[in-house]
């Protein structure tokens, strides 16, 4: 049976990164498990082939969550940004979710939406070069930080106990990122 | 993966009007020219790449300064169904007002078509991240990562094998934020 039910009119495209966060560094699926549930998330076909390497963990996101398959229409997204990263298959999760976002902000301006990225080098890559996509983008502290903060899924208690769990596991967070966070959540929400 | 005709995604017959659809595309997506043939070409390699039916379509080669595509080069300079869509100026490839009208056309003919839509917005993407280098900094990323198109070019050893030049190169992607210190230093 699916866990809750989708309330935010919010698309949302993570790379693989996220998924392993709740699974393998918090060891809190429950919380993916509430926060898919009431987004609408799409997995790409590179993730979806990546997380299937992780069979437990793929069986329960297709058990318990209403993830919806990205129909990839016979395309190949990473393929634009080989010549800047290289290609071979590390990176190709995050340069496909680059690539769909970018294609999705451009067909459904108006569509709630965000893609989450954790890769610095990505991250810095989208900052600098698609200037239009990257308000776009989160990394998977600050949409957990979100998660709390805009939509009340999460308590502050327990979001503060994940992100300390995250600064001390050597999941590639930005700390500084982190550590505002964490200050905003003490001060209510506050700046 | 689904597999579809190429006719499929425009709905047409004749694969050198398809051909002359992709470059009305490419160069219409953005109001701006296209500064050389060798970045039109290379934009649309990338572009067919991304669509495995479209890989065979423009055929692209190993050449001089491959991958290149005659029919595309043919298309570009000589349209045989969309006349007069392309302008050359100094080198630089854009639409004609002509050309600008088919563009148009074929945006709404296929606006309901989600393979099309993603198609272009991608071809805008590529125009956004390619136009903007120089050919050298497009041949060395293209050469890099397709090295089997070095075979036969006559630029890929000055862009590859002359240290001075491949440095440089290097150097002026990495200061651009293009590709970062790592990207290449398997080398």
């Amino acid at each position: 049976m699916k866990i809750g039910f989708r309330m935010i009119d919010k698309i949302v495209l993570a790379d693989t990164s996220f998924y392993i966060c709740f699974f393998k560094y918090l060891k809190q699926p429950d919380y993916l498990i509430k926060i898919i549930n009431n987004f609408k998330f799409h997995l790409p076909g590179i993730v979806k082939k990546e997380l299937r390497f992780k069979e437990d963990e793929y069986a329960l996101l297709k058990s318990e969550t209403s993830i919806t398959e990205f129909d990839d229409l016979g395309l190949n997204f990473s393929v634009p940004l080989e010549p800047f990263f290289g290609k071979g298959q590390v990176g190709k999760g995050e340069n496909e979710i680059i690539v769909l976002a970018y294609v999705l902000s451009s067909v459904t301006p108006d569509t709630g939406f965000c893609f989450i990225l954790d890769d610095p080098l990505k991250r810095k890559f989208v900052f600098r070069q698609i200037k239009g996509l990257y308000t776009k983008m989160m990394c998977t502290p600050s949409f957990i930080g979100d998660c709390c903060l805009e939509h009340n899924l999460i308590s502050p208690e327990e979001t503060l106990l994940m992100l300390s769990k995250l600064k001390t596991s050597t999941f590639g967070i930005d700390i500084k990122v982190v550590d505002d966070l964490m200050e905003r959540l003490r001060n209510n929400g506050k700046n | 993966m689904k597999e579809s005709s190429p006719q499929s995604d425009f709905m047409q017959d004749s694969q050198v009007e398809l051909v002359e659809e992709y470059l009305i595309l490419l160069l219409g997506v953005v109001d701006a020219p296209v500064q050389t043939k060798f970045h039109v070409e290379k934009e649309l390699f990338l572009l067919s790449k991304v669509n495995d039916t479209t890989e065979n379509l423009f055929q692209f080669q190993k050449h001089y300064e491959g991958p290149y595509s005659q029919l595309a080069d043919d298309s570009l300079e000589s349209p045989l169904y969309y006349g007069k869509a392309f302008d050359k100026n100094y080198g630089a490839f854009s639409l004609s007002a002509a050309g600008k009208e088919y563009y148009f056309k074929l945006v709404k003919k296929n606006k309901s078509n989600p393979r099309f839509s993603a198609i272009l917005s991608i071809a805008q993407l590529i125009r956004g991240l390619y136009d903007k280098l120089s050919k050298e900094e497009l041949a060395l990323l293209i050469y890099k990562t397709y090295p089997e198109y070095t075979k036969y070019s006559n630029i890929s050893g000055e862009i590859l094998d002359n240290k001075k030049n491949y440095s440089n190169l290097v150097k002026s992607l990495i200061s651009k934020g293009i590709i970062n210190e790592n990207r290449f230093s398997h080398d």
